[in-house]
């Protein structure tokens, strides 16, 4: 334990390593607040944040027949107005909520109509699913496709019962759930002070007395290994935690942080029945876990060269590729790729966001649980390279140890 | 304890960088003589188990090394040559670390390390940076280091590195009192570090073991070849450079230099009393004696 806290002070708990943090966290919060301001409509000090917030007073809750319909009697005349195009482009409309009825229709449309039409018929849609499913199960075991009928039983499963009973606002779970600038942020400090792990000793010229030390061979690796572990989930947690804060702070998530995740509109058919901010915790462990493995091989990459600049442009180099192949087959069919592909652990939607399974061995797993099995085991034999390779290295040199 | 060398040979692609090295050391201080590249770091490495010689064995009170593993790890203290460590640092939390990686508890680790500290007078640099520190300082934190866990066995390559005379007197001292039924051996081509402290001195020269034996006995050894000659002004110089000259000194008389020499090189010189640098120099000198 002793080596272990001496390694995270000699690699992470330095004045560049929090410097960085520092500033990426700003960083941060500045890219969360220009993503709210870019996207959202509903600006602090704007019209409509004032009427949003009006509203929503009448809405929120609990969603029943007479708010449904209370609604609709504000909404329809309005709708019904602009489709004829009756109604008047004028801005000082007495009666309107915001002055003008286009943007009165415009706003009820998109944060009470449309978000209330699909929380109250996501039930129904979810029973079409899971009778669909039940449908599908018979026939392919009616063909002797056992795959499908397991795949078909385990959706049905999965959707059974799924309905959205309260109306809150979730646009601020929509941004931050597709929110993927931190994990930029993550990478980089995560290679900066990665890169060095092995090399800082060569360029200290520690290595020969590490190499002589009863304590210095693979347990110093280890303790690098254990040490690098914790730096990449502090990290990767603390930039959820703060990615999660930001948009509290810009946006809103604690009305909605109750609800399930498939009352946002990008996890209509999520993988996982969780409440948002139970997702949330489970996406920002994914999330950690993505780094601490792409972390292990960095570190297995760190073995080579005898300065950081090396393993820093593999490990950046790797993650590109990661990357490209993520943006090219993400939102693909070619589900057994996204789960190969440790970016998707990194911006997890991609596997917690969608109903998919992988084929193993004719079982269907959820691409999620592949991808965290998977992911780990990636860690794990990444790890043990770094330890084969960082004892190989030394064998190579010596031959008494 | 006992240090068996059993006819240890290591080659780099042609060349050997030590040839058939045997020898048998116990305790006391042993200086391994040698001019640069004549094969003493590469022993060290052997023995400290950074290098796989190509053949012979190291045997430790009649048990090879390589079978006694980390045993042997902890029972030697190392200084490698030019040691830069982690410049961030403190030098008390350099030590701290080093305590670790040689499992002395912390307590007794921090205890040790203070001692050391004010021996080598780096007792009010504990709390700077190892980056802030001169080369000498760090030379000594090196020492420190090497000598927390109280080793058996003691293995130093150019220690004297970049300590000043008042450091390297010092440094002297604390081996002298360190050895005391320890082994200590200490790799150099500064001769004077040895000269003093040394027991015995090793000289390697072109990866292979020239003599070993007491610094009196090297000495004494060479009494024959060392002269003493002052020649006045006027005299061409340049008919000495046939020699080795260990030292030259202009004074009233003219120039007197101390030549290394198997034949006498001037008419009117004498023989002079011999050091381990002549020993030194009639081994290595520019001109083959």
């Amino acid at each position: 334990m002793r080596l272990v806290g001496f390694e995270l002070k000699k690699l992470f708990v330095r004045l560049p390593v929090l410097v960085a943090l520092a500033l990426f966290t700003v960083f941060d919060l500045v890219k969360i607040h220009a993503t709210v301001d870019s996207i959202s409509y509903l600006h602090e000090d704007s019209t409509w944040n004032r009427v949003y917030r009006e509203q929503y007073e009448n809405y929120s809750g609990e969603i029943t027949l007479d708010k449904i319909n209370a609604l609709l009697d504000i909404y329809k005349p309005l709708e019904t107005a602009i489709n004829d195009l009756t109604a008047t482009t004028r801005t000082d409309v007495e009666g309107t909520l915001t002055g003008n009825l286009y943007s009165d229709k415009n706003l009820l449309e998109r944060y009470f109509v449309d978000p209330m039409e699909r929380f109250f018929t996501y039930k129904s849609n979810a029973s079409a699913t899971v009778n669909a499913a039940h449908e599908n199960v018979q026939f392919y075991e009616s063909r002797g496709n056992t795959y499908e009928a397991r795949k078909n039983a385990a959706i049905a499963k999965l959707y059974q019962g799924r309905r959205v009973t309260e109306f809150y606002y979730t646009e601020g779970y929509k941004l931050y759930l597709n929110y993927d600038f931190s994990a930029i942020l993550i990478l980089l400090l995560v290679l900066y002070a990665l890169s060095q792990t092995f090399t800082r000793d060569k360029e200290c010229r520690m290595t020969e007395l590490l190499l002589t030390s009863p304590g210095g061979g693979t347990t110093t690796i280890f303790a690098k290994i254990a040490a690098a572990s914790v730096y990449i989930l502090a990290v990767s947690l603390w930039f959820s935690a703060v990615d999660f804060a930001g948009f509290e702070m810009f946006s809103d998530l604690t009305d909605a942080g109750g609800l399930p995740v498939y009352a946002v509109e990008t996890f209509r058919e999520a993988s996982v029945d969780l409440t948002l901010f139970a997702y949330s915790a489970v996406s920002a462990l994914g999330r950690a876990l993505g780094f601490w493995a792409l972390g292990m091989v960095f570190l297995a990459l760190g073995e080579v060269g005898r300065h950081a600049l090396l393993p820093f442009a593999m490990g950046a180099g790797a993650f590109l590729a990661c990357t490209l192949a993520g943006v090219r087959w993400g939102y693909s069919s070619h589900t057994l790729i996204k789960v190969l592909n440790p970016y998707s652990m990194l911006v997890n939607r991609l596997l917690f966001g969608k109903t998919e399974f992988v084929d193993i061995f004719g079982v269907p797993v959820l691409t999620w649980q592949a991808g965290l099995i998977y992911t780990a085991a990636l860690g794990v034999l990444a790890a043990a390279l770094a330890v084969v390779f960082g004892g190989k290295s030394k064998l190579r040199k010596g031959a008494l140890l | 304890m006992e240090i068996r060398f059993e006819n240890i040979s290591k080659r780099y692609r042609q060349k050997y960088a030590l040839r058939g090295f045997s020898t048998t050391l116990s305790s006391g201080v042993y200086g391994l003589l040698g001019a640069n590249g004549a094969g003493k770091t590469t022993l060290i490495s052997i023995l400290v188990g950074l290098v796989k010689p190509d053949s012979g064995t190291i045997a430790v009170d009649g048990t090879d090394v390589r079978a006694l593993g980390r045993n042997f790890l902890s029972k030697i203290g190392y200084l490698p040559q030019y040691p830069e460590f982690y410049r961030d640092f403190t030098v008390t939390d350099f030590l701290a670390y080093m305590c670790a990686l040689k499992g002395i508890p912390a307590a007794e680790g921090k205890r040790r390390a203070s001692e050391l500290l004010d021996i080598v007078n780096l007792g009010n640099a504990a709390d700077k940076k190892v980056g802030a520190l001169s080369g000498g300082m760090r030379q000594r934190v090196g020492i420190v280091q090497a000598m927390l866990s109280d080793p058996a066995i003691l293995i130093l390559d150019e220690p004297t590195a970049g300590l000043d005379p008042q450091e390297r007197i010092r440094f002297r001292n604390l081996i002298t009192r360190f050895s005391k039924d320890r082994m200590v051996l200490l790799a150099t081509h500064i001769v004077s570090d040895v000269e003093f402290i040394a027991n015995e001195v090793i000289i390697l020269k072109e990866g292979r073991l020239i003599c070993r034996d007491t610094p009196h006995e090297l000495e004494r050894e060479c009494a024959e070849l060392v002269w003493t000659v002052t020649v006045p002004e006027s005299e061409d110089l340049g008919r000495f450079d046939k020699y080795n000259i260990s030292n030259m000194q202009r004074n009233d008389a003219g120039v007197t230099m101390r030549i290394v020499s198997r034949g006498k090189p001037h008419p009117s010189a004498v023989h002079a009393e011999p050091n381990l640098e002549d020993v030194f120099l009639s081994h290595f000198g520019e001109v083959e004696l």
